[in-house]
């Protein structure tokens, strides 16, 4: 039981692993599979969205500084005179209203020479007629038309640009304008990545020009506060086309993608959180995750049911063999699966019904053999049915026999020596009663009983009781001589009768005998207790059956007790036989 | 099984994220003294965009007022006493007022508005790192603004030969802007008359001396004590029918001639932002000093009318906003 324990538990780890592992191993293939798709697309959406992103900024910032331009195009278009313009200061005053972002104006004409300043904050030039024509905005704008100049920090806080443009001859002149880059704040803070990226514009030597935090712009050319902004615009220069993954400020990842603006040569830079980048992704692998969990609670939930299904049946087999085996020939295995294992169950059942029919009948013949010859035993036995110790009438041999002078042995010597006295005896009495398949139907002390023709019927049954007899009484004889020469003064004396006689076994539940019943006992009893020690005694009809088959000696008609009138005796004749005493 | 300690995780973090919504959203107590009384356009506008911010007052914002109703020597004592209120910030508009709130604290973060040399008054170390506890945002780009102001005058009285202007000693703003600009002044061609104001009182006395010394226009600087309340000024120089140039755009809408500077109501918003952030837990010292970017410039041509100016085209092509 204890053996088998751990294996009937191995054998539902089995089943249960097997149906898990089953579900679940297609399950997490698929998810993971999955994952690393949706993984794969986002990361080329991302490059795409970024990408996008970059270059939609860059344009916005383009369309910033374009829209400067273009006003300042109206500027550079009639040709200047010797005479102050008073048209074109009013212009240029109109401009400055028009424009917030542009600081102040300088117009200079086809000669190099400033005609008029105009500022929102300083005081106003007209006609100052200063040789500007060495000056690189000057000479920047009229070889290139636009010209952009280096980002300046306005007292190290504030960053301008110098914007110069040429009209579409020389004699139009050049305005150059003082461009105040804090007003890009509204572009860049209108740009949105996702949810809460965002981009900035780096000029060439890597100086933030415009954030959406404008107090980063206004920090100057910080080298603590642009080291993040230069390593992400590194970053991205580094990778191929997509966006590249750099830290922002705060050192969380982000992925950042470029654009370049290439007339001021600046490089606007679009960033987006990676966890907010990568959002969908972790949202797919946490669904995916989740389904998994979920998938692999059910499957085990399955297994679990499955498993049990499947070795229960198995478990109750076993408890059903286990209590089989252990006699309990009335169970009965309850399994009801239709398949195999509910088969086997059946075969067990009608095993354990065929044991129990088996066991009742060894009982049955156990009890029999108590007071059967082997042979008759047997015969039940083989028969499987004990019909023949059934009540009924028949003609049979009842021998009795008994010791002379035993009570009084009994009387003196030790008890020891009365059993074994009484022990040889029955042994050897025993072994020819066997022998001849005579039954012993009872025994008392030193007498007993026994039937021939009954319950076995025999050939011939008077002699066969003659031959068992005098054997009975040689053998006795024999012992005889052992026990006088220890000093006892025993006999042996045998009866037997022959006639018909009702046999069967009488007794109660469980202590049955088989016996006969009729004169012929009584008669052989009575013969027994007249015959003295080493005297067979027999009626005429014993007699009659041997019919000179053996040797037998007539005594004439003797009284006997219970019977009205005298019956005539014989005895076994011992002539020509050696006499042992 | 892995994955309970990450749940585990991310409910903290979901509940720390809560406890700090919680924080933020606990009642912030600012303090702010006026030059003269916590009211006006600047307020107004400075009290909206805070609103807009997500500060409501009364609900998760209390605002202590302290109005100095323009006696500029009590400005240290008034300081000190809003310090003991302790409060999470101060507002101080006005270079007098940073002065005095930075001399009673190095702690308690300042805001302040309205000072046009904040570097050169001594308030921040510099406009990119302010350094200190105090931060906010410039009145104007310093350096030629006030002789700007006088071209932009000069442009509507051409023959203007004298120009009286309207200081308070007490604002090292001015002090230092006249100091640098008036001798700038001779290349427009105009005398300047400085005449001192240092209480509310002395306004009218300060325009009869004007008068009496012969002044074609006047300009009238910024302080609050001028230009309390808006109309003030405009009512007294229409009696002494002296045209002049206001730093203060309500004063021209409330019957001033005209008005060039920069866009106050721009730049209390912006304030409101310093305000916000400083509570929301930056620190002053790294916030740096906003310059404006808007300048804006008013002509009412009624005013004009009745003093029988004309006004020229270049300054009428200029205006943001024309008073008919």
């Amino acid at each position: 039981m204890i053996g088998r324990e751990p294996r009937l538990r191995g054998l539902f780890r089995k089943y249960f692993l097997v149906l898990f592992l089953a579900v679940v191993i297609p399950l997490a293939a698929n998810g993971i599979s999955e994952g690393w798709f949706s993984y794969r697309d986002q990361r080329a959406r991302l490059d795409q969205l970024l990408g996008v992103e970059a270059r939609s900024a860059a344009s916005r910032i383009q369309g910033f500084l374009d829209g400067i331009t273009g006003q300042l195009g109206w500027l550079v278009q009639l040709p200047w005179t010797e005479e102050p313009d008073e048209r074109r200061r009013i212009d240029a005053l109109r401009l400055l209203r028009q424009v917030p972002a542009i600081v102040s104006l300088t117009l200079i004409d086809g000669s190099g020479r400033e005609r008029l300043y105009v500022s929102r904050i300083g005081l106003n030039r007209t006609e100052s007629r200063t040789d500007r024509s060495a000056d690189p905005a000057v000479l920047g704008a009229r070889s290139a038309r636009i010209w952009y100049g280096e980002v300046s920090y306005y007292r190290g806080s504030e960053p301008y640009l110098t914007v110069a443009i040429s009209g579409n001859r020389p004699s139009v002149g050049i305005v150059v304008a003082e461009v105040n880059l804090k007003l890009i704040w509204d572009v860049i803070s209108a740009i949105k990545v996702g949810q809460t990226g965002y981009a900035f514009v780096l000029d060439k030597p890597g100086r933030l020009i415009a954030h959406p935090d404008i107090s980063l712009v206004l920090r100057g050319a910080d080298e603590a506060t642009l080291a993040p902004f230069q390593a992400a615009r590194q970053a991205v220069g580094s990778a191929s086309p997509g966006f590249a993954t750099s830290r922002d400020a705060e050192g969380s990842p982000i992925a950042v993608a470029a654009a370049l603006i290439p007339g001021p040569d600046w490089t606007v830079v679009v960033e987006q959180p990676l966890s907010e980048a990568f959002g969908p992704i972790y949202a797919a692998l946490r669904r995916t995750s989740a389904l998994l969990l979920v998938g692999a609670v059910i499957a085990g939930l399955l297994a679990f049911a499955l498993a049990r299904r499947m070795t229960q049946p198995i478990r109750l087999l076993e408890e059903g063999t286990e209590r089989i085996g252990a006699g309990q020939f009335d169970h009965r295995i309850e399994i009801r699966t239709g398949d195999e294992l509910q088969r086997l169950a059946d075969s067990f059942n009608a095993m354990a019904a065929e044991l129990a029919i088996s066991q009742e009948r060894q009982e049955r013949i156990a009890k029999l053999k108590r007071f059967l010859a082997p042979q008759v035993a047997e015969l039940v036995d083989r028969k499987g049915d004990d019909g023949v110790l059934e009540g009924r009438r028949s003609e049979v041999v009842a021998v009795f026999c008994d010791l002379r002078g035993f009570t009084s042995f009994s009387a003196r010597a030790a008890p020891e020596e009365v059993m074994s006295v009484l022990s040889e005896y029955y042994e050897a009495l025993g072994r020819i009663i066997t022998k001849y398949g005579a039954t012993l139907t009872s025994f008392s002390g030193d007498g007993l009983m026994v039937l021939v023709n009954a319950p076995v019927p025999v050939a011939e049954p008077a002699l066969t009781a003659v031959d068992l007899t005098t054997e009975m009484q040689d053998t006795v004889q024999e012992l005889l001589v052992g026990w006088q020469a220890r000093g006892h003064r025993i006999g042996f004396g045998v009866g037997l009768a022959m006639g018909p006689a009702t046999v069967g076994r009488i007794g109660y539940e469980s202590r049955f005998d088989y016996t006969a019943i009729g004169s012929v006992v009584n008669l052989a009893a009575r013969l027994c207790a007249s015959a003295a020690d080493r005297e067979i005694l027999m009626d005429e009809k014993v007699a009659q059956a041997i019919d000179g088959k053996r040797a037998l000696i007539p005594l004439g008609s003797r009284p006997i007790k219970g019977f009205d009138e005298e019956l005539p005796v014989f005895c076994v004749s011992f002539e020509g036989r050696p006499h042992t005493a | 099984m892995s994955r309970s300690p990450t749940y585990a995780t991310a409910i903290c973090l979901l509940l720390t994220c809560a406890a700090a919504a919680q924080t933020s959203t606990k009642t912030a107590r600012i303090a702010m003294l006026c030059p003269v009384r916590c009211t006006g356009a600047g307020y107004t506008a400075f009290e909206d965009e805070l609103r807009r911010l997500g500060w409501i007052e009364g609900s998760n914002l209390t605002v202590e007022r302290r109005a100095l109703e323009g006696r500029y020597e009590r400005a240290s004592e008034i300081a000190a006493e809003i310090v003991r209120l302790r409060p999470d910030l101060i507002v101080g508009p006005g270079a007098p007022i940073a002065r005095a709130l930075k001399e009673a604290t190095s702690d308690i973060p300042i805001a302040f508005s309205f000072v046009a040399h904040p570097v050169e008054i001594g308030l921040v170390q510099s406009l990119a790192r302010p350094g200190h506890n105090v931060t906010g945002v410039a009145a104007i780009t310093p350096g030629a603004f006030f002789v700007k102001q006088l071209e932009v005058l000069r442009e509507l009285l051409p023959q203007a030969q004298r120009v009286a202007v309207l200081a308070t000693p007490a604002n090292d703003d001015y002090r230092l802007a006249l100091s640098r600009e008036v001798p700038m002044a001779a290349q427009l061609g105009v005398q300047i008359e400085v005449i001192e104001v240092r209480t509310r009182d002395e306004v009218p006395s300060a325009v009869d001396k004007a008068k009496t010394l012969g002044a074609d226009g006047m300009l009238v600087l910024g302080d609050a004590i001028l230009n309390t309340p808006p109309n003030r000024m405009p009512d007294l120089l229409a009696q002494a029918a002296l045209p002049a140039l206001y730093s203060n755009t309500e004063s021209v809408r409330a019957g001033g001639l005209i008005s060039y500077t920069s866009d106050l109501v721009a730049i209390a918003r912006r304030h409101a932002h310093y305000v916000d952030d400083i509570l929301r837990g930056a620190s002053p010292a790294e916030m740096p000093v906003e310059q404006p970017t808007g300048y804006i410039l008013i002509v009412n041509l009624k005013t004009a009318k009745a003093l029988g100016l004309t006004v020229p085209p270049s300054i009428l092509s200029q205006a943001d906003e024309v008073i008919e």
